[in-house]
Parts: structure tokens; C-alpha cells; sequence
């Protein structure tokens, strides 16, 4: 499968000392993948680079098979970035009349569809629209120039659960030639664990974890004990633990054999939001 | 790039109601003040065109922008044409309303409301470009507040020469006054063009 996106061992640091990278990363055709990790662990930071928003101290990102060196691979990149898009003073109708003269692809029809779609007035101005409204708006322009690409940074946020739904659909959509592919940050995490091919979870500026969906939640699982079950574990099973008041949440690999070994114990699925928090604020056994 | 002028034009569209009523109020309230009157829309040109600023910096469209195909190099070009025209028309509404107002005032003088209307156009786009570097590097509220600043130091510094009784050689007079006219498009195609390439320089190297 050819690879839509290709990063290889990018860095950028700022003087804050925070340090996005070494990122390597390929994003195949037909592939969603979702970006984890919690506030200011450097996931827009690094769709900001994929969209050469800003600059990169080291390595190289190549879109399409080519590096960044006109802007005229935008052209098949279609953004939702947070909390930034064009002024609220202008109508989705305005909206149109600007875009059509800046995509070439741009699809007047499929706009309009979007808009009839997700039930948006033409004719009110960004500013009063609900927040859920505009980003639907910003979905619909993201995807009405027939992009190759999808960069969404928490493109879902303040939508309802029936819009989300409807929109993920449409991403699942996009993706289905494998000609297309979707890099999505976001923290509702349940909506990654719907649509998402490949999990990529960023903690600190690095990738900590890159794995198939599917992987994560079949194969890792929480144990639950108390104190003094805990002590009797085996140091090899604990990937990373929590302690609470009650008990201890561990998280493990290969979750059925560790349900099998550890009879008296209650292993659960994970979640992404688990998995997250686990992987954040657990301790490791050394 | 077209998109990108048509952008700001929409935005403009919003306030032209009420830059129409102010106008007109203005219009009535200098109507006998020496063409005072004949700076106001390339005036008002230029704050409807520093509120695209404002707009793109309050929603973050800039950084938007910047993924658009057309490039920031021609971000930075569309602001400087659509300013460009926006004075432009802003100054031929000026010299309309002189016809309209020749007609209710016999003792207006054609050349004096010509020759404001070009020092206002040079005016406006002259302080446009000083201040979209400005805008550029430190954002439209640092920016306003160092043209404040500007403008204080260039009224200082007149101030000093005033004091120190330093004026301009005649000859240097003469040669303004003769060649005013030819001089002008000059000094503002110069002026714009330098303008231009800083705040290119300076929005390639910008970072969202």
C-alpha cells in the first residue's frame, strides 16, 4: 500500500524546552489513524508540522512523495484545526463564494449537500452558529475540495453523539478506496475506538506506543486486586499499575492468558481512555 | 489568490452600513471645513481594512490560511492588493462627492478637493504601510500600539526641529512643489513595495 504520509525522524523544540520527536511515522493509503495523548503532550504540535505551519529543527515529512516545497500540495489536504478556521462574520454561503477560488476541486454541490446534511442555515454567520454548528461547517469545507488527505485536530469536539456518529460514518467513507487516508488527533477517544486503524499515542514529545486498534483492545487488559493480591503477581505481568484508595488497576498484555493465570481476579477490557491514563500516570515495577 | 481578496472584501461588506451612516455624519458636520471632509473615506478604507486584521487574528484564520494552497506569500500579497483597491475606490468616492457638493457650493475649488483627495490616498496607503509589517510580526494590538508610538516620535521629533529652528532648504521646497505630482507615485509604489517584502519576509518565517 502506498504511504499517503511519511515522517521520518522529525524534531522541533521550543525554548520552553519542550521537544516534539524523534517522530517516524507512515500513514498508508485507506488507513485512519488516531493521535492519543493528553494536553500539551505535542499531538498539534505535530499536525501543525505535517502542515508546515511551523518549522522543524531536523528530519523530513514528505506528503504524497514529495517533500514540502510548493504549496500546491495543499491542494489535496483538507484541515479541521482547533479553534481555528476562517471569520466569524462570514456565512457558509460566503464561505463558498471565497473557496471556490481557492481549490481548484472545489465541489459547489457536495458543499451544499454537506450543509442540506448536517441541517446548517447558509445564510447565518459563523458567529451564530453553535460551536457544534461551525465545526460542521469546517467538516464540510474540509471535505468538499476532494482532498486525498484528512488532518483533523479534535474535529468532533462539541458535536452531539448522533452528528458524531454521522460524521464518522462520512470519514469512513472517505478512506474506503485506500486512496485516502486521515490523520486524527482527538480527545474523545471513543470515537478513535470506532473508526481508527492504528492508534498513535504521544506522551512528553514522543511516541510511546503505535499499534493496530484492534491490538490495543483485544490485547491489553486492566487487572483489578487489592493490596495483598498485588504483592503475589508476577513482576513480568504488571506493565504499569495504579494505586487507589480500594485497589490496584495494572494493566497487562495478552489479557486472556492473564485472566487464565490470575483466577481470583477480575481483568477487564481496556478502553482508550484507560489505556491512556494508565500509560500517563502509571508506575512501572523496577 | 482571488479567494483571498474576495475574503477580505466579504468582511469589509459587514460594516459598510455603518461606516455609510458615520460618513455621512461626518460629511454633515465638516461640510464647511476646508475639504477636511475629503480624507474620511480613504480614512475609512483604512480601518475597514485593519479590521480584516483584527477578524483573522480574533479566529485565527491566518493560521488557517496558511493551509490553503495559494501560499502565504500570496496571503501577504491579496492584503496589500485588496488595501490598494479599497483606497483606491475609497478616493474616487471622494472625488464623486466633490461633483455632487460643486453643485451646492459654488466656491468650491476643483483643484484644492484633487489634491486632497491624492494626499489622502498617499496618506492612508503610506501609514497602511507602515503599520502591516507591523501587524505581521507583532499582531494587530502591539502593532497599533507601536504606530501610536511612531506617531509620537515623528511629532517629536518635528517638535526638535521646530525648536532648533531647522527648516527645509527653499530649493528642496521648490523641487517638492513642482514635482510633487511626478514624485508622488514614485515615493508610494517605492514605500509599498519595501513595505511588502518585510511583511513577506516576516510572514514566511511566522509560526502558528
Amino acid at each position: 500500500m502506498k504511504n499517503i504520509v511519511e515522517v521520518k525522524k522529525l524534531i522541533k523544540k521550543y525554548d520552553s524546552k519542550f521537544e516534539l520527536g524523534p517522530i517516524n511515522l507512515d500513514i498508508p493509503g485507506g488507513m485512519i489513524v488516531g493521535l492519543i495523548g493528553k494536553n500539551g503532550a505535542g499531538k498539534t504540535t505535530f499536525m501543525k508540522s505535517i502542515l508546515s505551519l511551523i518549522s522543524i529543527d531536523s528530519g523530513s515529512i514528505k506528503i504524497f512523495g514529495k517533500e514540502y516545497t510548493d504549496d500546491s500540495i495543499k491542494e489535496d489536504i483538507g484541515v479541521v484545526l482547533s479553534d481555528m478556521f476562517l471569520p466569524e462574520i462570514l456565512t457558509a454561503k460566503d464561505i463558498h463564494f471565497i473557496m471556490k477560488d481557492i481549490y481548484k476541486r472545489w465541489d459547489r454541490d457536495l458543499y451544499f449537500y454537506y450543509l442540506k446534511e448536517f441541517d446548517i442555515s447558509v445564510d447565518k454567520k459563523l458567529k451564530e452558529l453553535s460551536k457544534g454548528m461551525r465545526k460542521k461547517v469546517e467538516i464540510a469545507v474540509s471535505l468538499s475540495h476532494h482532498p486525498k488527505l484528512l488532518l483533523l485536530d479534535e474535529a468532533t469536539s462539541g458535536l452531539d453523539p448522533v452528528v458524531r456518529e454521522e460524521i464518522l460514518d462520512i470519514f469512513l467513507k472517505f478512506v474506503s478506496d485506500e486512496e485516502h487516508s486521515i490523520l486524527f488527533s482527538t480527545h474523545i477517544t471513543s470515537d478513535l475506538e470506532h473508526i481508527a486503524d492504528c492508534i498513535i499515542f504521544i506522551n512528553q514529545g514522543k511516541i510511546v506506543l503505535s499499534e493496530n486498534r484492534d491490538s490495543i483492545l483485544d490485547y491489553y487488559g486492566v487487572l483489578k486486586c487489592d493490596k495483598d493480591y498485588f504483592s503475589s503477581i508476577c513482576k513480568e505481568d504488571i506493565l504499569v499499575y495504579t494505586e487507589n484508595k480500594y485497589n490496584y488497576h495494572i494493566l497487562v498484555k495478552d489479557k486472556n492468558n492473564i485472566k487464565k493465570k490470575y483466577k481470583d481476579c477480575v481483568v477487564d477490557a481496556v478502553n482508550l481512555d484507560e489505556f491512556m491514563i494508565l500509560m500517563i500516570k502509571g508506575e512501572k515495577i523496577c | 489568490m482571488l479567494g483571498l481578496v474576495k475574503k477580505d472584501l466579504v468582511m469589509i461588506r459587514g460594516n459598510l452600513k455603518m461606516v455609510f451612516l458615520l460618513g455621512c455624519i461626518l460629511l454633515f458636520v465638516y461640510k464647511n471645513e476646508n475639504y477636511a471632509w475629503a480624507f474620511l473615506p480613504a480614512f475609512f478604507g483604512m480601518t475597514l481594512m485593519i479590521s480584516t486584521f483584527s477578524y483573522d487574528e480574533y479566529n485565527k484564520s491566518d493560521a488557517y490560511i496558511s493551509t490553503f494552497p495559494s501560499g502565504r506569500r500570496n496571503f501577504v500579497f491579496a492584503k496589500y492588493l485588496t488595501t490598494f483597491l479599497v483606497v483606491l475606490f475609497s478616493s474616487c468616492i471622494t472625488l464623486l462627492l466633490s461633483v455632487f457638493l460643486l453643485f451646492l457650493q459654488e466656491h468650491m475649488d476643483i483643484e484644492s478637493i484633487f489634491m486632497t483627495t491624492l494626499g489622502s490616498f498617499t496618506g492612508v496607503l503610506f501609514l497602511q504601510s507602515l503599520l502591516y509589517p507591523l501587524f505581521y510580526k507583532f499582531g494587530i494590538e502591539k502593532g497599533r500600539i507601536l504606530l501610536f508610538l511612531l506617531t509620537f516620535g515623528f511629532l517629536g521629533l518635528s517638535y526638535i526641529f521646530m525648536e532648533l529652528s531647522i527648516t527645509i532648504p527653499k530649493y528642496f521646497y521648490l523641487f517638492i512643489e513642482n514635482y510633487f505630482l511626478y514624485l508622488l507615485p514614485i515615493f508610494l509604489f517605492f514605500v509599498l513595495y519595501i513595505s511588502y517584502k518585510i511583511s513577506i519576509h516576516i510572514y514566511l518565517k511566522k509560526e502558528f
